[in-house]
């Protein structure tokens, strides 16, 4: 009986569970298999099919178009492995023969083929899943020649170690990777895959979202050393905070490119690892800011590395970095300006505000020009002209406005001259008076106004003169540039100093006009005043049609050159350009172009774009008549407010000194002249004039508070923040005298003795100091033996006199107490409160010093928030130790929070008004400052500054703390400024006289 | 005597240049006449040394001066017991010797010398006019020609050094101030031997930098401050470095107010 023919064999294999058409696809696909194969073929087939049919229908299928790529051997190996996989799942089995002639199509070599086979068995022995994806991704890694030999075997086997851990993530492994190794080297994939490790928290998706953005980002990198850097960046980050790294990644795609452009994105990444090291959230705002960074760096990017090390000086300086990073705040931005190079407002403010003070007379404020309050009336009002020039230098009569930063000039003495030169402008305006004419002066140009255009009014201030005529924008600007060109004439006079620099600034300013093309006829006819105003010529040449007016108006306007002009002077010379101009009609041949009436701010309006304005500011900056008077009117309402306030505390202040006292309130930022519609002005004075109403002592009301304000330092921003915090002074209550009774005798004898040791410190009035040099008289022993000396023929002594030498001991010393709620915890030992031994310990500390006879004062300090830091009198310097004082110490109460730098600032203010020569604060405490908003390191920060401003004031600061962890934040916070720490706290009134003795003597 | 003809070198030779600025001179005479001590106020630099030193030369009288400072005592103006040879001898202080011979005492700055020590002055500037000394045991009844005359400067606004009101009120006090700008223009050409532009110039600086008191400076810049910037501007030290040194450097340490003065200072000259 012959064997039966393979395609027989199939037919009756498949017989049950096929339809006859797909058992006679199978069989011609089966019948291209070469014949001398064939039955190898067909074995192998037939054992598989003992598995399972429909996997072996599959390999039948395709067995042909395999065996066209590899060789018998191969293709049982392959079987084999089929026959492992199918014996897991018939699905995978299926498919897994299904892809085999597409899988051996890429792999040419034989050698890879066996590899290919031996490893994938090896993996299937561990787990089928991971083999099928092996099968499916090794053969494209194996086609490109991104792995040699060993490479390949070391991809296979970190997929083998990795499923040992986690067969998801070998999964993915098997997926990604060959994405992911043309552009990254199998030397770093063991890294990679430990990075991506750490990235994961409890659940894996993490470190699946960091592979699969693996190969996108990594091939955006070009170098393998970039990559690595990424990777570091990334796990240095993962220690600390994994989310944030993985986050940090896949952003990376973002933030990268724009540093990749400069070349920067080494640095990027090597600075963030370097921050990442103290803070990873810092390297993260730094990373993920980078574009933003670079955005705001602008021309200077390449300045990057240096803004960064900025940064971490800031880190390692021990405050925050955040702020600087993130670009929120200013500290960022002051370094990129400082790189910038140019000049910076903040930095000369001083110098140009006493510059200014000095030219003008009076009291003035410099501040950029963002701080001017624009457009108060934002309805009907139509845009000023401040708004179209945010950046131009202008006053409001109580300040000066100027741009904070000019950078004009490669040289910063041009760039500080330009300052100058706007500052004594705009301090011109003042001293010249160019906003308020003498009625005197122009009483006949009004009234000539008032007839002509038919209206009345125009004495009360510039705008309502300007408001006479027709077009109030026009003669504005008029006006305007005959001012200028008054207040330039005058400054040349009086300040030839300044006019080698008004010159060069001339020059600059004219080079900046803008074109006149696109302006309207007036908008060139006012442009080319200005021009010629500024600098004597005009940038592009006057047309001939407009040359006329402009001669006409120039002669016009030359009026105020004249030593003897006035602001009344340039009203004139304005009306009368305004006339000649309004009344253009009458040589419409030279006026080309339509004359419509301009609108009420037509001339600022004219034109296209923001450049071209006519009167785009130079040095001389804007004049703003409407903004002076109503600064003016606020004004003077707050200067009534501010005496009717006063008054009705009894206090008569001129007016005079009201204003002056305003005006310093303004400069600080307490008061802002508001328009009155927003505020009440009586609102807006009473923290001034609280300020003002001096506290009468022994009268009744000494239980009358008195508030004072603190600046209060910003370690962040590197700055105080002016008049932060308010701290309000009470004389404390009086108590009961029995607890202090109870006080007293349970320390009744260490009272005696501490009392009659300071005694013993009492120094004499006088000192007599015999065998002085010099003195009031002669010390007689001292003389004779000199005598005696002489006679017996050796060099007398010439220490013959009685020195008369006054011994002040000259100390006065302040406890500052801390009655913050914390203080009424009770000691672990006792039943007695932190608060309870502080009492005891100042009712001792008290009397010692008392007895020494050094001026002492005690105060407590507690409150909530910085608007309300209580700080309360228990004694006075100036008052006697007595019972009252006792009865306060006994009533003291344990209040909120504790906001130390405040209370320590008013304390020192208190302290520096004794003139001793020793002046001491204590301080008393019982742990970590802490306020709304006041905690941490920020409070440490403006502690210590308080602290050291105190030492710059020649005050010897000393902390006493009875929190036992002191030591760990009091070194940080107290620098070098002394401090204990008392562990024991029962001990504290026993050991207060003791260091107090040794801090005086 | 060996003391009273040292006198001599207490008279003034030549007469210093004074401006008046109001009516000090009549008041000076007149406290002189009734014999009552004067209280001469007002900033430093104004001139009131000057015209203490010209009075004494129009009244022809010999003139101490005492610079009073903190360790100023009392035997420092009344005088001690010295030793000289074998014996002590008593040597007269600066006051006695103006109270013997009749002349002019000067006690500059007197708010720098200790509050005891001012106090050996009461005898003197009452109606008693006497000096007692009590080392010796001596009272010496002050010479119809003597005169106290006190200076001192309302512009320390410290509390520790202001005059006590038993001292203040015994005296007849004139208030001194700068000069009108054109006298102060007059005084200062004059002092320094420039010419007017340049003195008016430096008046102006004056006038403006005074605007800055109690606005970053302590005091207004003095009009003797401005004759020396004249001085060395006639000297021939270039304008610039000339205020820079006599006004900015001299007025201020810091730096951001010298800043200031100096741009201020520039901007009056070429």
């Amino acid at each position: 009986m012959s064997a039966p023919s393979p395609s027989d064999t199939l037919r009756s294999l498949f017989e049950p569970t096929l339809d006859t058409d797909e058992i006679e696809d199978i069989v011609s696909a089966f019948e291209r298999v070469e014949t001398g194969v064939r039955p190898v073929a067909l074995n192998v087939g037939l054992i598989l099919s003992d598995y399972s049919k429909k996997a072996a229908a599959a390999y039948f299928q395709v067995v042909a178009d395999v065996l066209q790529a590899i060789s018998v051997d191969e293709l049982m190996a392959w079987v084999g492995l089929g026959i492992k996989i199918s014996q897991e799942s018939a699905a995978s089995g299926i498919r897994f023969f299904k892809e085999g002639p597409r899988i051996f199509s890429q792999i040419s070599s034989s050698a890879q083929r066996q590899r290919f086979i031996e490893l994938g068995l090896s993996i299937a022995e561990e787990n089928f899943n991971l083999a099928v994806e092996y099968y499916r991704q090794a053969p494209s890694l194996l086609a490109n020649t991104t792995l040699n030999g060993a490479g390949f075997s070391q991809w296979v086997e970190t997929g083998r170690m990795l499923c040992r851990e986690d067969y998801t993530l070998a999964i993915e492994y098997f997926r990604i990777t060959p994405d992911l190794l043309p552009h990254f080297p199998m030397s770093l994939v063991p890294k990679w895959i430990d990075v991506g490790q750490n990235l994961a928290t409890e659940k894996l998706l993490p470190t699946l979202l960091f592979m699969r953005h693996s190969p996108e980002i990594f091939s955006k990198l070009v170098s393998d050393a970039e990559k690595e850097q990424l990777l570091d960046l990334v796990e240095e980050v993962s220690w600390q905070n994994p989310l944030l790294a993985g986050q940090l990644f896949i952003d990376s795609i973002n933030v990268l490119p724009p540093f990749q452009v400069l070349g920067l994105q080494n640095v990027l990444m090597v600075k963030a690892i370097e921050i990442a090291k103290y803070d990873a959230a810092l390297a993260s705002s730094l990373f993920l800011n980078g574009p933003n960074i670079i955005k705001a760096l602008k021309e200077i990017a390449d300045q990057f590395p240096a803004w960064v090390d900025e940064g971490i000086g800031l880190l390692k300086k021990g405050s925050s970095a955040k702020g600087y990073f993130e670009l929120k705040g200013r500290a960022g931005y002051d370094v990129m300006e400082r790189m910038r190079g140019g000049v910076s407002l903040v930095s000369i403010s001083k110098t140009l505000k006493i510059f200014a003070e000095a030219l003008s007379g009076k009291p003035v404020a410099i501040k950029p020009t963002s701080q001017r309050i624009t457009g108060d009336e934002p309805s009907s009002e139509p845009e000023e002209s401040a708004s179209k020039y945010p950046d131009a230098p202008t006053t409001d009569g109580e300040t000066i406005f100027l741009p904070a930063h000019i950078r004009y000039f490669a040289q910063d003495s041009l760039n500080f001259e330009w300052y100058k030169v706007a500052t004594a402008f705009q301090a011109g305006y003042l001293e010249y008076n160019s906003f308020f004419p003498k009625i005197n002066e122009t009483v006949d140009l009004i009234e000539s106004l008032q007839i002509k255009y038919k209206k009345r009014g125009g004495f009360s201030s510039l705008t309502s003169f300007f408001s006479l005529v027709p077009e109030p924008a026009l003669i504005s600007s008029l006006f305007e540039i005959a001012e200028g060109a008054r207040v330039e004439a005058a400054l040349r006079r009086e300040y030839p100093g300044l006019r080698q620099a008004m010159n060069r600034m001339r020059v600059h300013d004219l080079d900046r006009r803008p074109s006149l093309v696109g302006l309207s006829p007036r908008g060139v006819v006012l442009e080319l005043l200005l021009q010629i105003s500024i600098s004597g010529k005009t940038k592009e040449e006057i047309p001939n049609t407009l040359q006329k007016i402009v001669f006409d108006l120039c002669e016009i306007l030359g009026a105020v050159n004249d030593p003897s002009a006035t602001v009344a002077t340039s009203m004139q010379v304005a009306a009368t350009a305004f006339e000649y101009l309004y009344e253009g009609e009458e040589h419409p041949e030279d006026m080309t172009g339509p004359m419509e009436a301009f609108e009420e701010e037509g001339i600022r309006a004219e034109g296209k774009g923001e450049d071209s304005g006519a009167l785009r500011p130079s040095t001389r900056g804007m004049l703003d008549p409407k903004r002076v008077e109503e600064t003016q009117a606020i004004k003077q309402q707050y200067t009534d407010a501010l005496i009717e306030k006063l008054k009705t505390a009894g206090l008569d202040l001129s007016s005079e000194a009201a204003a002056a006292a305003l005006s310093k309130s303004v400069e600080d930022g307490e008061v802002t002249f508001k328009s009155i519609r927003e505020s009440d002005p009586a609102d807006q004075v009473q923290p001034l004039a609280d300020r003002l109403i001096p506290e009468k002592p022994d009268q009744g009301n000494r239980e009358k508070k008195r508030t004072f304000y603190y600046d209060e330092w910003h370690c962040e921003e590197d700055q105080y923040l002016p008049r932060w915090c308010r701290v309000v002074e009470s004389i404390a209550a009086e108590g009961e005298s029995e607890t202090v009774q109870d006080i007293l005798n349970e320390y009744h004898g260490m009272i005696h003795s501490i009392t009659s040791a300071f005694q013993l410190l009492r120094p004499e009035g006088f000192k007599r100091i015999k065998g002085a040099p010099d003195g009031d008289d002669l010390d007689l022993d001292a003389l004779l033996a000199s005598r005696v000396e002489m006679k017996s023929g050796m060099t007398p002594s010439n220490r013959i006199y009685i020195a008369h030498q006054k011994k002040d001991r000259s100390v006065a010393v302040a406890f500052l107490v801390d009655m913050s709620g914390s203080t009424q915890q009770l000691l672990p030992n006792r039943e007695k409160s932190i608060l309870q031994v502080e009492k005891e310990a100042l009712v001792l500390m008290s009397r010692a010093v008392d007895a020494i006879g050094d001026a002492f004062a005690i105060y407590g300090f507690s409150g909530r928030g910085k608007d309300a830091v209580d700080f309360s009198v228990l004694k006075e310097f100036d008052e006697n130790y007595r019972h009252t004082i006792d009865r306060r110490i006994g009533q003291m109460t344990p209040s909120i929070q504790n906001r130390d730098g405040a209370a320590i600032r008013h304390a020192v203010t208190k302290l520096s008004a004794q003139a001793c020569k020793t002046r001491i604060l204590v301080l008393m405490s019982d742990g970590k400052p802490l306020d709304d908003g006041y905690r941490g390191s920020y409070a440490a920060a403006d502690t210590k500054a308080a602290l050291q401003e105190a030492k710059n004031m020649g005050i010897h600061p000393y902390c006493i703390t009875v929190d036992r962890e002191g030591e760990t934040y009091l070194k940080g916070m107290y620098g070098d400024v002394a401090y204990m720490v008392i562990d024991q706290v029962e001990t504290l009134p026993a050991r207060l006289p003791r260091i107090y003795k040794r801090l005086t003597t | 005597m060996d003391q009273q003809s040292s006198m001599a070198s207490f008279y003034l030779d030549k007469e210093p240049f004074y401006q008046p600025v109001g009516e000090e001179v009549a008041l000076f005479k007149a406290a002189y006449d009734s014999k009552r001590p004067l209280l001469l106020k007002g900033p430093t630099g104004c001139g009131k040394s000057r015209f203490v030193a010209h009075m004494a030369y129009q009244l022809k009288r010999p003139l101490i001066t005492v610079a009073c400072h903190e360790d100023l005592t009392a035997s420092d103006l009344v005088g001690r017991y010295l030793l000289k040879g074998d014996e002590t001898i008593w040597s007269d202080g600066p006051l006695t010797l103006a109270v013997r011979y009749g002349a002019i005492c000067y006690l500059d700055e007197v708010v720098e010398a200790r509050k005891d020590t001012t106090v050996v002055i009461h005898p003197l500037t009452d109606d008693r006019r006497i000096l007692p000394i009590e080392k010796k045991g001596e009272v010496i009844p002050a010479s119809d020609d003597f005169m106290i005359v006190i200076s001192y400067n309302p512009g320390y606004q410290s509390l520790l050094k202001d005059l006590k009101q038993s001292t203040r009120q015994r005296f007849i006090a004139v208030d001194f101030n700068y000069p009108s700008r054109d006298l102060e223009i007059e005084i200062v050409s004059r002092e320094a031997g420039i010419d007017r532009e340049t003195a008016g110039r430096l008046v102006s600086i004056g006038q403006k930098v005074r605007n800055l008191k109690n606005h970053g400076l302590e005091e207004g810049i003095s009009t003797r401050l401005l004759i020396y910037a004249g001085q060395l501007i006639g000297k021939g030290i270039p304008i610039h470095l000339a205020c820079q040194a006599t006004i900015a450097d001299a007025l201020t340490d810091d730096s951001e107010m010298r800043r200031s003065l100096i741009e201020i200072t520039q901007s009056f000259f070429e």
